[in-house]
């Protein structure tokens, strides 16, 4: 009892940590009443595009971090070559990447990767997750890569940055080493945590939108089953319109839990997640805070 | 400012230059038609047999191969092109729809032009809604957590305790559980507004979809507005900014000059804080107030690009007919790229054009605190 | 009358600070001295009640701190008086005029306070002060010394409103390290002018410093004082910190036997370590070096191997720019100089610094140990990455700074965080040295520390020297190392 006391008590005081497992929870239960009351094959197809989804996001985050890394050392490597010139168009393509709106980079780069697949008729689904990972990872890093850059531009601002290069520490050591891995570490993941929020975001959107289909060689049936195009299946759109149901008729809401699960299940998992991301983000900086 | 300037304008010039190099090189509708060879034309014209029947479609294979039995290659790329053209029939938009929109042409462009004047009616609403909001919004957040409210979760369970709590006399415990059970009301409207704030826009319109005000400018508005996280997003780095000033040294010199600290007095009751112009005179906050209005102001650029994603995911989800993304997801299906590209351009230039107003005040602000 | 307080403050787990018996003498002026990062500043924020109860946990007598606020028996002093914080950039609006700031909360008088404006601000005009303060306060302008300048002013302020409505007897007042940017002639006008104030209306005061000077100051000129002044110590003793009272004779007789190690300063040898040209332009200034304190004979500056150089000038006027040009961190737009043969001028390429200079013929030790070490590294870490790095190498080297009793193993997997601000810097001069190179720069090595540390460090100096390296010293510690710096390696410096 004592310790049980003890670990409540640990967990209460790290927001994150409460926050995950409370979403760990709210997954469980949620697959538990689905178990009961959804028809097995629905209930197989809504387990598949879960870890379809959740693969994307992981696979994102990867991606993304690596883009950011290696453009931050890259711009260590072009500093002083060739008069900036290089580091003046590195600087702006991420600024026009950031400028562009994410939906509407994803929205090209999903045409090309209809047209690839109507093209060179690619239809494993494996290339075809990683072609999407690595689209919303372009999307994506710049705002990781500002994050990075941002706390080299502190410490640089400040003597730490100085005073070891005066001593004849190289410069990758400090920037990479002393700076990103000593003192960043809880920035990143911090950063990785809110992006993954933001690519399920993108990515349920965009499946969403090009329900309709963005040619006809190619629709939806072509794409890996994700979270978004389950919940633009007929089906589960008319079990969200079912909520609007229950404003006329409030007594519907007993029967919701029991019939409209396959949309309602979709819809709770996209939110309850960007919900759940957005809490264990926030109680990640509060302990960077501190 | 003048280098910045610079910047923007090079950067839709890169950008509109590389999108249509990219339209010019790989997208541009070519005919489509693979060079059909004259015989299957005819062939197909003359509707000789059933195209669709393939016992057919293997009887004049077979013919084909009799009259000329050394070009069995050459028979079987006939049947291979009537099979195509029977399956164009059938499936090209244009014809299905008898739409001629065959891309960019004067009367486009001005349809185009007038949708996008919606759509900037709603982008500017929209924006300058979440910016006040966010900050009212961000401002209540810090004063209840100066004032030390716990949140409703703790409030509930320690009332409930005392309600259980035999030690207490009757009636305290009845006024107890009056507050517990206040209290769960308060956090299940709560949930309630978390959830519809956190989801995509769609599953909130499609939840209250079939009623009268689901195709309305307004409608959108709000949603645009208080889905997507966006609204809770943008209130929360302002909050950040508000707690992270209200750490510096400033704060406690103000403090110590003896300007007001108390956060429980009527300054902050829920007029003043909603108020558009909000001013704190003779409070410590004011300090705080100041600092962070004015780094959150490059923010905007962000919210900007945010915001435009969310306005494109309700057009296009919503499927609502006369509205600038859906007709730039209609002309993704019809092949009109150079139409896509165009609206793309538009909606470029709009974040631009805020990045650069946006510019221009912080660096009008930036030379008056610079003594220049 | 004497007040005790038992304090203590915690941060979740770690203590910070605690101390059984922290004594405040009620009218008089205690000047309390003690280690940077000892807690001076926490303790005498936390009795006057600016600690944020989310970030630290405080008690005080035994009681939590939010209801000891509310029965605080300091309440009424506190509210007439005022506290002047250390870092006068960080504690003023970059975004309200220096004037607004001056003039607001209890501040807010429409009667003119130029006497006191021009006591501070002596030799300029009143229309010219004005000029001053109507400006929004940013990084180099004004200068760090005028900033606190109008810190100091706005308590001064506050003393004059309390003499006018005649409510001065019960007051208390903090000056947090309020001279540490300042000249000494601003610092000892600023002391009159303190003093002044405390004979008309009696205030309590602690005036928190580093400048052991001070106490030489106040010997010679205010004895007539020395009665209504304390000074005291702050200290650790096993854990916890204890406060005790010291006679200025302590460190007078100090002083004093620095002078004894003139004698053994013998040039080494004639090699030329660094030439230094002694005009330069940056930043649209021209500087130049001179040998004599009126700035009347212009000299290059010349270190030869052995010598130890101590370049002096007013505060904020170009020491620390003169170090970086050196070590090539910003570009001057005329100067000349040489390292060993190496010369160096404004079209010298920035790779040959990093080839040839850094950690090989020239190091600078900051002077902010707090920003120059990775504050998350360990203690047995903070050699790595230098040439010539050996895990074994890292023991000798901390004891010539450290007691042979003090490096333990929890010592050595410390985090630099938590260590005290003298240990920092003690460490940050270590790495420096490590590297022996032909030339040192130490920026304000001795800032925060206390006597026994003070010494260890001249011994390290010294041992240095005999090394061969040149030493090029930056310190407003001159009453310290005037007497260990020969008058002929003494450079002054102007804008």
């Amino acid at each position: 009892m004592k310790t049980a006391n003890l670990l409540l008590y640990k967990i209460d005081k790290q927001r994150d940590l409460k926050w995950f497992l409370f979403y760990l929870v709210g997954i469980q239960f949620l697959l538990l009443w689905n178990e009961l009351f959804l028809n097995k094959p629905a209930f197989a197809l809504l387990k598949e595009a879960f870890l379809n989804s959740f693969i994307i996001g992981a696979l994102v985050l990867v991606f993304a971090f690596f883009l950011s890394w290696g453009t931050v050392n890259l711009r260590l490597y072009l500093t002083n070559k060739f008069n900036g010139i290089l580091l003046t168009i590195i600087d702006f393509i991420i600024d026009t990447i950031k400028s562009i709106p994410q939906i509407i980079s994803v929205l090209l780069g999903y045409i090309f990767i209809t047209l690839i697949i109507t093209k060179e008729t690619v239809k494993n689904e494996t290339t075809i997750i990683l072609l999407i990972s690595v689209l919303l990872s372009i999307v994506i890093f710049p705002e990781l890569y500002e994050t990075m850059i941002n706390r080299i531009k502190y410490f640089k601002k400040s003597d730490f940055y100085n005073s070891m290069l005066v001593c004849g520490i190289n410069e990758y050591r400090i920037m990479n080493y002393d700076i990103l891995y000593k003192n960043s570490v809880g920035f990143i993941i911090h950063k990785l945590v809110s992006l993954f929020g933001v690519a399920l975001f993108l990515q349920c959107s965009i499946d969403f939108i090009i329900s309709v289909g963005l040619s006809n060689d190619v629709s939806l049936s072509n794409f890996p089953a994700t979270l978004g195009n389950l919940l633009a299946k007929m089906d589960s759109k008319q079990d969200i319109l079912a909520i609007g149901k229950t404003i006329s008729n409030p007594l519907y809401i007993i029967k919701l839990p029991f019939e409209h699960l396959q949309g309602l299940s979709t819809a709770f998992i996209i939110v309850f997640t960007l919900l759940c991301v957005f809490k264990i983000s926030d109680g990640i900086i509060k302990r960077i805070g501190k | 400012m003048q280098k910045k300037a610079f910047e923007h304008l090079i950067s839709v010039v890169f950008v509109a230059v590389f999108l249509v190099a990219i339209y010019l090189l790989f997208l541009k509708k070519e005919d489509v038609n693979k060079p059909k060879m004259q015989i299957s034309t005819k062939l197909f014209e003359k509707q000789i047999i059933d195209f669709g029947d393939n016992y057919e479609k293997a009887l004049l294979f077979d013919i084909l191969n009799i009259y000329t039995p050394d070009s069995i290659e050459l028979n079987s790329s006939i049947i291979s092109n009537i099979e195509d053209l029977q399956t164009e029939k059938f499936t090209d938009f244009n014809l299905k729809s008898g739409n001629d929109n065959n891309g960019l042409s004067f009367g486009v462009i001005k349809k185009i032009l007038k949708m996008y004047f919606w759509f900037l009616v709603i982008y500017l609403i929209a924006i300058i809604l979440i910016h006040s909001f966010a900050k009212t919004f961000a401002i209540w957040k810090f004063v209840k957590v100066k004032q030390g409210t716990r949140s409703y979760f703790d409030e509930f369970v320690t009332n409930l305790k005392d309600y259980v709590n035999n030690i207490l006399p009757k009636a305290v415990r009845k006024h107890k559980l009056n507050i517990a059970v206040k209290l769960f009301f308060k956090g299940f409207i709560k949930t309630i507004s978390y959830f519809i704030i956190f989801s995509p826009s769609y599953v909130v319109a499609y939840s209250i979809k079939g009623s009268s005000i689901s195709d309305s400018l307004i409608f959108l508005i709000l949603l645009a507005v208080f889905t997507n996280g966006l609204l809770i997003n943008y209130s929360y780095r302002f909050y950040s900014l508000l707690k992270a000033e209200s750490k510096k040294g400033y704060v406690n010199t103000a403090i110590v000059k003896g300007l007001n600290n108390n956060y429980k007095n009527p300054l902050f009751g829920y007029k003043k804080i909603i108020k558009f112009n909000k001013k704190f005179p003779g409070h410590v906050f004011n300090h705080i107030y100041l600092n962070a209005v004015y780094q959150n102001i490059l923010n905007i650029k962000e919210l900007s690009a945010l915001l435009i994603t969310g306005i494109v995911i309700i057009e296009m989800a919503l499927n609502i007919q006369g509205y600038l993304c859906y007709e730039m997801l209609q002309n993704i299906l019809y092949k009109n790229y150079d139409v896509v590209i165009f609206i793309v351009l538009l909606i470029f230039i709009t974040v631009k054009t805020t990045e650069f107003f946006v510019d221009v005040k912080y660096y009008r602000l930036t030379q008056k605190y610079e003594n220049s | 009358m004497e007040l005790s307080f038992n304090i203590e403050i915690k941060n979740d787990d770690r203590k910070i600070v605690k101390i059984e018996d922290y004594t405040i003498t009620k009218n008089k002026i205690t000047f309390l001295f003690g280690e940077s990062g000892i807690g001076k500043s926490l303790i005498s924020k936390s009795l006057f009640g600016l600690v944020d109860p989310e970030d630290l946990n405080v008690k005080i007598n035994g009681i939590k701190y939010q209801e000891y606020l509310l029965n605080n028996p300091l309440s009424q002093e506190i509210s007439n008086g005022f506290f002047v914080f250390q870092e006068p950039s960080t504690h003023l609006n970059p975004l309200i005029k220096l004037s607004d700031q001056l003039n607001e909360g209890d501040l807010l008088d429409s009667e003119s306070y130029i006497e006191d404006l021009l006591a501070l601000w002596k030799g300029n005009s009143a229309e010219e002060i004005k000029k001053i303060l109507n400006i929004y306060p940013r990084p180099y302008r004004p200068s760090g010394g005028e900033k606190q300048r109008v810190l100091c002013l706005m308590a001064i302020k506050k003393m004059s409103i309390l003499q006018k409505n005649q409510e001065s007897e019960n007051s208390f007042f903090v000056f947090d390290e309020p001279t540490g940017s300042l000249d000494n002639y601003y610092r000892n006008l600023f002391l009159a002018i303190l003093f002044q104030k405390y004979t008309e209306i009696n205030f309590t005061c602690t005036f928190i410093t580093h400048d052991y000077s001070i106490i030489s100051f106040i010997n010679k000129n205010y004895k007539n004082l020395i009665n209504k002044i304390e000074f005291k110590e702050l200290y650790t003793f096993e854990d916890n910190l204890r406060i005790k009272k010291f006679t200025p004779e302590i460190y007078i007789n100090w002083v004093k036997s620095i002078g004894v190690r003139l004698e053994n300063v013998k040039q080494i040898s004639n090699e030329k370590v660094l030439f230094f040209n002694s005009s330069f332009s940056i930043f649209n200034n021209t500087f130049k070096i001179c040998k004599d304190a009126n700035y009347l004979y212009e000299q290059n500056l010349v270190i030869n191997s052995g010598d130890i150089v101590y370049l002096k000038a007013p505060s904020g006027e170009g020491k620390t720019t003169i170090c970086k040009i050196i070590m090539g961190l910003i570009k001057a737009e005329k100067f000349l100089f040489s390292l060993g043969n190496l010369t160096f001028n404004e079209n010298t390429s920035g790779s040959i610094y990093k080839e040839q200079v850094w950690g090989k013929k020239a190091v600078m030790v900051f002077q902010h140990a707090d920003e120059a070490l990775n504050q998350k590294s360990k203690v047995k870490d903070i050699f790595k990455g230098l040439k010539g790095y050996k895990p074994d190498a890292v023991k000798p080297m901390l004891l010539n700074l450290f007691d042979e009793k003090d490096i333990t193993d929890s010592f050595l997997n410390k985090k630099v965080s938590v260590l005290s601000g003298g240990q920092k810097q003690k460490l940050n001069i270590l790495r420096g040295l490590f590297l022996n190179t032909s030339l040192v720069i130490l920026d304000e090595p001795v800032n925060g520390m206390d006597f026994e540390s003070i010494k260890k460090v001249i011994d390290l100096i010294e041992k240095k020297r005999r090394q061969g390296a040149g030493i090029l010293l930056i310190s407003h510690n001159e009453e310290i190392f005037d007497n260990f710096v020969p008058e002929e390696k003494k450079y002054y410096l102007k804008k």
